[in-house]
């Protein structure tokens, strides 16, 4: 059988594929100094420069892999920075309790547990009212001070400061509800209870229609979102995903956070966090944990990584090269993995073989 | 090239650069460094809206810290200690990248004296980037050049044998290596007749793994649009390898099926970092457009 979508997966495999063989090569004059590189990564080349930089990067191997090396540092080193973190989330309080508190209701009333969505959609709107009402105040300051060159730098600013806030704020909406979902979860099965996977799941409807558009490979945007559908798909699933890359086992002190290819672990709620190696550069995307000993991990490029100790991962055999979004978990022995396409393979002997539902 | 002393002050005043004693001619060497680094300020408009798009505040720490200012160190040291570890151990888990950043301080602090003058790394930050972002940068710099020197030494295949298909384990037919070597070619060919740009994205996704989100940002675009980028080069290079494929190696419809049916099942090492750097050849062949 040789379908056009096929082919396309031939290709990306044939790109891939590469990987495997380093390529040795020294810098050259032209290389970027660090310096340039990090001027790029700031934002702080245009023009002529930067078109320069890309052009050179494109075709060197040893400025990719300063660039690979660059990226796979940004997750990190932006988690902390208290005091300016507070200060960028400081607008987005009103809207946020907002959110949390329309979550909570959500949650604390009794509804109809068939339309899980709603809430999210409530949040959103919340958030969106919240938003529309800040361009009319940003006007209102203009007109008073007669500054309209100042204002509009300072709006441009703002506009410019709630894109990046944007994806934290949909970050935080997706734990949020995850977090309502980890409830629900909980209240249905109370203790750890194991309950059977459904035997023939119908891949859910939003991920159907991703397995149906054109940029099939393209791994989920918001892990955290990816995590939470899931979880809301999943009836009879024990493994908590939840939001902002956090893995809470049965035990909410036990859990696991991932960013990029670093895994952490905490025995304490997350309060504090210990690194622990795993071995693998790839990025993670997804995890669960169905005990606290005992967690799953997914990420691109099919890496799969098992935990039975908390602590030790190893490897876990995948049958394909793709990217990976999400994970399902009952214990050791027992997995679903969705492909970033929209697939699920399942294991049932720890990752020895694997079945295609 | 002397800058103007008024924007000098304004910029010293801006970067509370008084905060660490910093001598106003100190900082002003470093703004006269940093514009001669961009070669900016052929007019004085584009100048000034060069030097105050600066990092002011951290060229300021820099400067005070090449100068040995001790409350200055203890704040960089302070502020940048975390970062730096964490991005160590970002880059290797296993602990392997915290003597690259501790070593990063000796040369920071500049230990080897010219002239009677400490030489600080500090001198190469010129405050296009905050202080962390360069950082990250000299210590992904030294640790990709530290594993692209251990793996020199380790012992390489023969250089005839670097490049060819593993030997089978098992005989197979022939016919397939056969497709997998034309594939293979023409793949090469393929990216290297993409333009720079999709090759860099090309090389973020797949050679660096980067993400969309992460390879959009360096290519100033929506990881959305890195996504359909992404996808149309893939259908660009596929329809040029199957152009090839018929046209110039002369096969029919069903053995290209099969070329691409011999993928489905294993590649064999095809090296796309190899493969990208065919166009680097290509592309120095081209009119310098660095000059």
């Amino acid at each position: 059988m040789d379908t056009s979508r096929e082919r396309d997966q031939s290709i990306e495999r044939l790109l891939r594929q590469s990987l495997q063989t380093p390529r040795p090569d020294g810098a050259t004059d032209s290389c970027l100094d660090a310096e340039t590189l990090a001027a790029w990564i700031d934002g702080g080349l245009s023009g002529a420069a930067l078109e320069m930089a890309q052009t050179h990067v494109a075709d060197c191997a040893r400025c990719q892999s300063m660039v690979g090396a660059m990226a796979r540092t940004n997750a990190v080193v932006a988690q902390p920075e208290p005091e300016r973190g507070l200060r960028r989330w400081l607008p987005w309080l009103v809207p946020l309790t907002a959110a949390a508190a329309a979550v909570v209701l959500w949650v604390a009333v009794p509804g109809d547990l068939s339309t899980p969505q709603r809430p999210a959609e409530e949040v959103q709107t919340q958030t969106a009212k919240t938003n529309a009402q800040e361009p009319s105040l940003d006007n209102q300051g203009q007109g008073q001070t007669g500054r309209a060159e100042t204002g509009a730098a300072s709006s441009a600013d703002k506009k410019a400061e709630t894109q990046a806030i944007a994806p934290e704020l949909r970050k935080e909406v997706g734990r949020l509800e995850a977090d309502r979902l980890q409830r629900q979860d909980a209240a249905a099965a109370p203790a750890v209870t194991l309950r059977s996977a459904p035997a023939a799941a119908t891949p859910p409807a939003a991920v159907a229609a991703e397995a149906a558009a054109p940029a099939a490979a393209a791994p989920p945007a918001t892990p955290g979102a990816e995590g939470a559908r899931l979880a809301r798909s999943a009836n009879g699933v024990v493994g908590t995903i939840t939001g902002a890359n956090q893995i809470v086992s049965p035990n909410p002190s036990i859990r696991w956070r991932i960013a990029g290819s670093v895994v952490e672990h905490s025995t304490d709620g997350g309060s504090s966090w210990t690194a622990v190696p795993t071995g693998i550069a790839a990025e993670l995307t997804a995890g669960a944990a169905p005990s606290t000993l005992v967690c799953w991990l997914v990420g691109r490029g099919g890496v799969v990584l098992l935990t039975t100790d908390g602590r030790t991962w190893r490897r876990v055999a995948f049958p394909e090269i793709t990217d990976l979004s999400a994970v399902r978990a009952t214990d050791a022995r027992t997995a679903s993995v969705s492909t970033a396409d929209g697939r699920i393979l399942t294991t049932s002997d720890g990752g020895v073989t694997w079945e295609r539902r | 090239m002397p800058i103007d002393g008024k924007l000098v002050d304004r910029l010293y005043r801006q970067a509370s650069a008084e905060r660490w004693r910093v001598p106003v001619h100190r900082f002003a060497e470093a703004l006269e460094a940093s514009a001669g680094h961009e070669r900016a300020g052929a007019q004085s408009g584009e100048l000034e809206r060069y030097l105050t798009a600066l990092h002011l505040e951290d060229l300021a720490l820099a400067c005070a810290c090449a100068a040995g200012d001790e409350s200055a160190w203890e704040h960089f040291i302070l502020e940048q200690r975390p970062f730096l570890y964490r991005a160590a151990d970002a880059l290797d888990p296993g602990g392997g990248a915290r003597d690259l950043a501790d070593s990063l301080y000796a040369e920071l602090f500049g230990l080897r004296d010219r002239a009677g003058e400490r030489q600080s790394l500090f001198r190469y930050f010129h405050g296009r980037s905050s202080l962390t972002t360069w950082l990250r940068a000299v210590l992904a710099q030294r640790h990709v050049d530290r594993l692209r020197t251990n793996r020199r030494l380790e012992a390489l295949p023969d250089e005839d044998s670097s490049d060819a298909l593993p030997a089978p384990s098992s005989p197979v037919e022939p016919e397939r290596y056969r497709y997998l070597e034309l594939i293979r070619q023409t793949l090469e060919r393929a990216v290297a007749h993409l333009p720079p740009r999709d090759r860099l994205r090309l090389a973020c996704y797949y050679a660096q793994e980067l993400t969309l989100a992460e390879t959009g940002r360096l290519l100033g675009e929506h990881e959305a649009t890195s996504s359909r980028q992404l996808a149309r080069t893939r259908r660009a290079i596929r329809d040029d390898v199957e152009r090839q494929l018929r046209g110039e190696c002369g096969l029919t419809d069903a053995e290209v099926a099969q070329c691409f049916a011999s993928v489905s099942q294993d590649a064999g090492p095809l090296d796309l970092k190899q493969i990208l750097d065919v166009g680097s050849g290509r592309k120095e062949s081209a009119p310098d457009r660095s000059s």
